[in-house]
């Protein structure tokens, strides 16, 4: 009954002791604060053990020495932070080298050198136990005055306690350095972040001057434009006047003069629009309506615009549309096209020659419209250079070239703005085809 | 209830141009069509001449000093309201024509001009076109 109680006694006394430990090894698991470390351990530890005075001990290489850390357990912190002595000094009273736990159970057991450091301490029993980390010590606990003298018990507890110590320690000192580099690294971001923030601001400003120099390039063409085109219609105005008989009537070679002084005031109408397209088409700044259009109506407008022209020269022109799709598409931009191609193939094909526009069906959900005249023809090396700007054909009457050599580069950026695509191929029977396919409405992405 | 006997009032044209070529290559060929022609040189002159006489045409430039033809239009329009206005300009610009539409213009013609293009516009405000 008696062995039993006491057995009993032990098992509880046992469990308080495991208890006690998971609670502390629980509690260094959540310390990063290294006082704060000290300060619970030690009180912990020495609660558990029922001993009046607890300091946790560590060993700098450097020096040599064990230098008491404070908060302790039962000792002032000054008293301890004033704890430190050589381990060459404690050989004698304990085998530092061999780690294991050194029990003094009354003063009388003390080493001379060691009574010297412990008088400060008013201690009458002590036990000292190794922190000992991956076979190195790193420091000890030393526990004292345990009024009943400490029992082998007490010190496998100190030992178990040292052991969850030193981990313990090593982490909060890790923790310690981690805080240390995180300070550091989130420093190093901080400065990045200056750095990335001052090249944005860089970036945002060379944009914004980027935008202004782009702005004042339109504003610029606009005006150059607007300025080009204020003495060109003076001079075709009064040429239109003299022509038409205004002032009165004008023949012979003064009338050519004045129909050549016409026609290149013209020309040169057509090269500053044409120039103001491509600068505004190239500078991404050109819009397109969105509308759904019947080729087949785009293409007889543009014919018939040109009709005149077609008379003039006496050349024959043929609509062939059948079954074309509807395509998505500005009707002013492929009227400019279509307008464009139309009037080529009339400068190109001799007088009494024929000129075809068709609209048709291409597979894919396409729409093919197609320019065919049957004049001399490009040749292959030539055909994908006539898109070229400033490439310039010759023309079949031995003119000089009447147009800005700027309309087929706007055509295929147009066509191409378009979803589209244009390109020249050999015409059966001679002459040449310009081809353009457009996608279908509602048949596209 | 017009005369029958004014003929000359009735082909009444405001001319407003602040360049003095343009001014005269319109009214030479305008007068030669038979219009009577009164020219001005900016907006300002363009609002004293309708408020004197009242032209059944008005041709307008733009870009003008003292008063533009854009902010000129509103005012031309509330003092004339039944002209027919046709502004005459150097500036290719889709959005422009449309704002010159808004303030009243009635057609836009885009320098160089085809003079049958100018004479048909103009024919319009005397019932033809």
């Amino acid at each position: 009954m008696r062995a039993g109680l006491t057995g009993l006694m032990g098992r509880l006394r046992r469990f308080r002791e495991l208890e006690g430990l998971h609670e502390i090894s629980q509690a260094f698991a959540a310390m990063t604060d290294i006082q704060e470390t000290y300060g619970r351990l030690t009180r912990r530890i020495a609660e558990l053990i029922g001993a009046e005075k607890c300091v946790i001990s560590l060993y700098d290489p450097a020096t040599r020495e064990m230098i008491g850390q404070a908060p302790g357990y039962g000792v002032p912190d000054d008293l301890i932070r004033r704890f430190r002595y050589r381990v060459d000094t404690l050989r004698d009273a304990w085998n530092f080298r061999t780690g294991g736990p050194m029990v003094k159970h009354h003063p009388s057991e003390f080493h001379p050198a060691q009574r010297e450091y412990l008088r400060p301490f008013a201690l009458y029993n002590v036990t000292v136990v190794p922190l000992v980390l991956e076979g190195r010590i790193i420091g000890m606990v030393s526990m004292g005055n345990k009024r009943r003298g400490f029992r082998p018990d007490d010190v496998r507890l100190l030992t178990v306690f040292a052991a969850q110590a030193a981990v313990a320690i090593q982490n909060t000192r890790l923790y310690a350095h981690l805080d240390e580099s995180k300070a550091q690294l989130e420093a190093k971001v901080r400065e990045r972040t200056a750095e990335l923030e001052a090249l944005y601001r860089e970036l945002a400003d060379s944009h914004a001057r980027l935008r202004e120099l782009d702005e004042l390039k339109s504003d610029f063409l606009g005006n150059v434009s607007h300025e080009l085109r204020t003495p060109l219609a003076a001079i075709k105005g009064f040429v239109d006047n003299l022509l038409d008989g205004v002032t009165g009537p004008v023949a012979g070679k003064q009338r050519h003069y004045l129909v050549r002084v016409h026609d290149n005031a013209e020309r040169l109408t057509r090269m500053v629009s044409d120039l103001l397209d491509l600068t505004r088409i190239e500078a991404g700044k050109i819009e397109l309506a969105s509308e759904t259009l019947d080729p087949a109506a785009v293409v007889a407008e543009a014919t018939e615009s040109l009709r005149p022209l077609a008379r003039a020269r006496r050349i024959h022109v043929d609509l062939e549309v059948a079954g074309c799709p509807r395509i998505w598409g500005d009707p002013d931009k492929l009227h400019q096209v279509l307008t464009n191609l139309v009037s080529n193939a009339l400068k190109f094909t001799p007088p009494g020659g024929r000129v075809t526009v068709a609209a048709t069906a291409a597979p894919g959900a396409m729409a093919r419209l197609a320019v065919h005249d049957t004049g001399p023809g490009i040749p292959a090396a030539e055909r994908e250079r006539v898109f070229d700007k400033f490439h310039q054909l010759g023309r079949v009457d031995g003119q000089r070239p009447a147009g800005s050599g700027l309309g087929l580069t706007i055509a295929r950026y147009l066509v191409e703005l378009h979803g589209g695509r244009i390109w020249v191929d050999e015409a059966p029977g001679g002459g040449s085809t310009f081809v353009m396919l457009l996608p279908a409405a509602g048949g596209g992405p | 209830v017009r005369a029958l006997g004014e003929p000359a009032i009735e082909r009444l044209v405001l001319v407003v141009d602040d360049e003095a070529d343009l001014l005269e290559i319109v009214t030479d060929r305008l007068e030669g069509e038979g219009y009577r022609v009164v020219a001005a040189r900016d907006g300002i002159e363009a609002l004293e001449v309708v408020r004197a006489v009242r032209p059944a045409c008005i041709i307008l430039d733009l870009k003008m000093p003292r008063l533009g033809g854009l902010d000129a239009l509103g005012e031309l329009r509330r003092e004339a309201p039944g002209a027919h206005m046709i502004v005459l300009t150097s500036s290719p610009n889709r959005p422009l024509a449309e704002a010159c539409r808004a303030r009243g213009a009635d057609d836009f013609l885009l320098k160089p001009f085809d003079p049958r293009e100018l004479l048909r516009l103009t024919a319009r405000a005397f019932g033809a076109g």
